[in-house]
């Protein structure tokens, strides 16, 4: 997932002395990129993919008990999207995913504003916290599975809780900790009260670390809905697998790992959309800098 | 407020939290949660004995070699991506495609491929550490400062030398952060990988102890999977510290001068 | 290297009539069809062993395309560089530059005897051999002791001056410099240029040395050439024949050179400014 190191910037003078690399084509290196190299090459590139697939699955070259040809997927995969249950089982992970990770929010941003205000009780938790975040979340599966039980979606939700309530809190606090004290200085010295100093300065400011938090925690909550409902059964998509895979029809165990492939690409494409537009701001104020 | 005094403040939390546990549980009386006392016996007696060459050795095997063939294949996969751009857009559909399967989801698939066994675990471990490293690898490449390159051409390093001397120290800060998230997530498919069909391995053992009921045993198995956690990260955090010590002091310097 | 009087056999090896440094006729022109942008339209000089040769110019003239063309680093859309007798196509081994940017061409993670090294070892000179270099380049710009120091614990300007012991330990014919006290507060600029003139003293080096400050440029030189807006040509070259050594005071109060900075002034700014 996206490392938060910062990426080096470009140079800022005008007349920017030796600084790009390579033997100058400047009409090449400073022209935007076609329609094709953007999406007609690289669509060609997963045709020709799929294509090999197909021919050395058919050919028998490579397995095709194990690797069922594209097309034979394809099928399975069209035949399954128009059964009601996958849809339902969609649904199940993704309400249960959805579930958790509100709850994450709305236990996770409060505590970490909370333990990140002041030094004594970021000093006390951060360590523990730190510590806890590299347990693997999964390891709690079968205590829940016992406490919670397999049928609806407290179980999927609880796990998806898990995994994201820490990097939530995590990041919560190193972003209230990570305000630049001339910002504070600032504000109070213009004689803003705790409240306003609290809404104007401190949460603005926290922002960018918060939504970071957000984003590492839905990808590894909505891992864990998945994973939930594989390895305990249940109503999530995970468990369809798994019954395809127990029916002995290897097309449709790789036409629904396509599909929670598919699901997975949406959510992160939609969480990603949703932060650039929130912090279009931040984000290009963050690239100027570094 | 030294250093030392920091970690003490740190300690806090996890002795009084260790405390209660023990002091709580004591008495219980709940199937769900027995006596501390009985777990950590139980932890001693399973790790230490029993189960560690059939479970606890052969996890940890798996997850170190599958951390390595991730690492390996994602700092190549991922330089080649962040020096050729082309490549990288024909590639990254498919890339981004699998990245976004969830590991568990894997699992059906690595049984039918490969079965039960080292290779099937691994397969997946790698996988799972592949791709935090190839976006760190890329993002480290591509975000080289083009003044150093310009330097290395400028005195007649050939372009072996500057992906060795140049591109790959300078990516390093980067792809080290992708190693940290490729270690969590390598372990969390080590415990997912035989959770569903093996009959052997740490997912496969707390599994177990819970459909037996054995609780003690999968606390301890519980236990154990936290503490390799924070041990290899551990692990981690002073190799990192040891390579990047310079990039601590460079950062530091730098920003403070932006500041000025 | 220290005390050495001349520099690289190859240079050595030229009669007196072979400049160290020749352009001829290079011309760069960005793009082409309408949208073409003239940088260079034409230039043609030379530079002699051991000379010290300024160049200045309005802003957004060709200066820095003229030195990146000199150094390999780009290709020229006419004419060529030539340095010590060999046609420049690619970074040429005689030539060392320093770069404007100090805190960018400095490498963060090698400490600051090893970035003085680092085209050495890249290049596999023998160990003993880059320890020499390396020691006697520090001594040249004053730094011996800062081996183990990292390039981001130093100010401005003794990282510059890490950035020249590199180019000196290197050993090159020419020594190309872009702006690079542009950076610098006045203070660190004025101990750099002195450092630069006696290094030279000291080595024969030959140095070219562009700059935008007309002052440093007239109390560097031996010659000073003066560009055009763009499309760049030479406006004029102008012999520089203060006494030496040079002296950030008397020679700074000298009429003469009250009389040539004045005169690179006035060439400057009848140039039209950048667009």
């Amino acid at each position: 997932m996206g490392s938060d190191v910062p990426v080096h910037g470009s140079s800022q003078k005008a007349e920017a002395p030796l600084v790009t690399g390579g033997t100058q084509r400047i009409s090449r290196s400073r022209a935007g990129l076609t329609w094709w190299q953007r999406f007609g090459e690289p669509a060609l590139v997963v045709l020709c993919v799929i294509g090999g697939w197909e021919l050395l699955t058919r050919t028998g070259v490579l397995p095709a008990q194990d690797l069922p040809p594209a097309t034979v997927i394809g099928a399975a995969f069209i035949g399954d999207i128009q059964q009601l249950r996958v849809w339902e089982a969609l649904g199940a992970t993704l309400a249960s995913w959805a579930i958790g990770l509100a709850a994450s929010i709305i236990v996770g941003i409060p505590a970490g504003l909370l333990l990140g205000s002041s030094r004594l009780s970021y000093l006390l938790f951060q360590p523990s916290l730190e510590f806890i975040r590299t347990i693997p979340s999964i390891a709690a599966l079968p205590l829940l599975i016992l406490l919670l039980g397999t049928r609806g979606l407290e179980l999927a939700a609880a796990m998806t809780f898990l995994g994201a309530v820490w990097p939530i809190v995590i990041q919560t606090m190193y972003g209230v900790r990570d305000l630049d004290p001339t910002t504070m200085d600032a504000g109070r010295a213009y004689g803003l009260s705790r409240l306003q100093l609290f809404t104007r300065i401190v949460l603005p400011s926290a922002l960018p670390y918060i939504a970071t938090g957000l984003r590492l925690g839905a990808v590894v909550g909505l891992l864990l809905s998945v994973a939930a409902s594989l390895i305990a059964g249940g109503k999530g998509i995970g468990f369809l697998i798994v019954n395809a895979s127990f029916s002995g029809v290897p097309e449709l165990v790789y036409a629904r790992i396509v599909l929670t492939g598919i699901m997975g690409l949406g959510v992160t494409l939609t969480l990603v959309a949703i932060e650039s537009r929130l912090l279009f701001w931040h984000a290009s104020h963050r690239r100027a800098v570094t | 407020m030294t250093r030392l005094g920091q970690a003490g403040i740190g300690i806090v939390v996890p002795v009084v939290f260790f405390s209660l546990w023990w002091v709580l549980s004591e008495g219980s009386t709940s199937p769900y949660f027995p006596p501390l006392r009985r777990t950590l016996a139980a932890f001693l007696e399973i790790w230490f004995f029993s189960r560690f060459f059939t479970d606890l050795l052969p996890s940890v095997g798996h997850f170190l070699s599958g951390l390595a063939i991730g690492v390996v294949a994602g700092v190549v996969v991922g330089t080649l991506m962040g020096l050729l751009p082309r490549f990288s857009r024909d590639v990254s559909p498919m890339t981004e495609f699998v990245r976004a399967i969830p590991t568990a989801a894997l699992v059906p698939l690595g049984l039918i491929l490969f079965g039960t066994g080292f290779v099937m675990e691994t397969f997946l471990i790698s996988l799972a550490v592949f791709f935090p490293i190839l976006v760190s690898t890329t993002a480290g490449v591509r975000g080289v400062d083009p003044v150093y390159l310009e330097v290395a051409r400028s005195y007649g390093l050939s372009f072996a030398d500057r992906l060795w001397h140049v591109i790959i120290p300078a990516a390093a800060p980067q792809i080290l952060a992708g190693c940290r998230v490729a270690i969590a997530f390598g372990l969390a498919a080590t415990v997912i990988a035989n959770m569903v069909a093996s009959g052997s391995g740490l997912g496969f053992f707390i599994v177990d102890a819970q459909t037996s009921f054995r609780l003690p045993d999968m606390w301890a198995g519980l236990i154990m999977i936290g503490l390799l956690g924070y041990l290899a990260n551990t692990a981690f955090v002073l190799v990192e510290h040891r390579l990047l010590g310079w990039h601590r002091g460079w950062r530091g310097a730098t920003q403070a001068a932006r500041a000025a | 290297m220290s005390g050495r009087q001349d520099p690289t056999a190859s240079a050595r090896a030229q009669t007196a009539k072979t400049p160290v440094l020749e352009v001829r006729d290079l011309g760069v022109t960005y793009g082409s069809g309408p949208g073409a942008v003239m940088a260079i339209r034409e230039l043609s000089f030379s530079v002699d062993l051991g000379e010290f040769v300024c160049i200045v110019g309005p802003s957004g003239c060709g200066k820095t395309t003229l030195l990146k063309s000199i150094a390999g680093l780009l290709s020229p859309t006419r004419g060529e560089a030539y340095v010590a007798g060999k046609r420049v196509e690619g970074p040429p081994k005689d030539l060392a530059l320093v770069f404007q940017e100090y805190n960018r061409s400095l490498l963060p993670w090698l400490s600051v005897g090893d970035n003085v090294t680092f085209p050495l070892a890249a290049r596999k000179v023998p160990k003993a051999d880059q320890l020499a270099r390396r020691k006697a380049a520090l001594a040249q710009v004053g730094l011996l002791g800062f081996d183990e120091k990292y390039p981001w614990q130093l100010s401005g300007g003794m990282q510059q001056r890490v950035a020249i012991a590199r180019g000196l330990a290197y050993e090159p014919a020419v020594l190309l410099m872009d702006e690079p006290f542009a950076s610098l507060d006045a203070q660190s600029r004025a101990d750099l240029e002195d450092l630069v003139l006696k290094v030279q003293r000291d080595t024969g080096l030959t140095v070219v040395f562009v700059t935008h400050d007309i002052d440093e440029s007239v109390y560097e030189a031996d010659r000073v050439i003066v560009l055009t807006q763009r499309p760049t040509t030479i406006r004029q070259v102008i012999g520089v024949d203060l006494p030496k050594p040079r002296d950030q005071i008397t020679t700074k109060a000298h009429p003469e050179f009250v009389r040539l900075r004045t005169e690179v002034l006035k060439l400057i700014k009848n140039e039209p400014t950048a667009s």
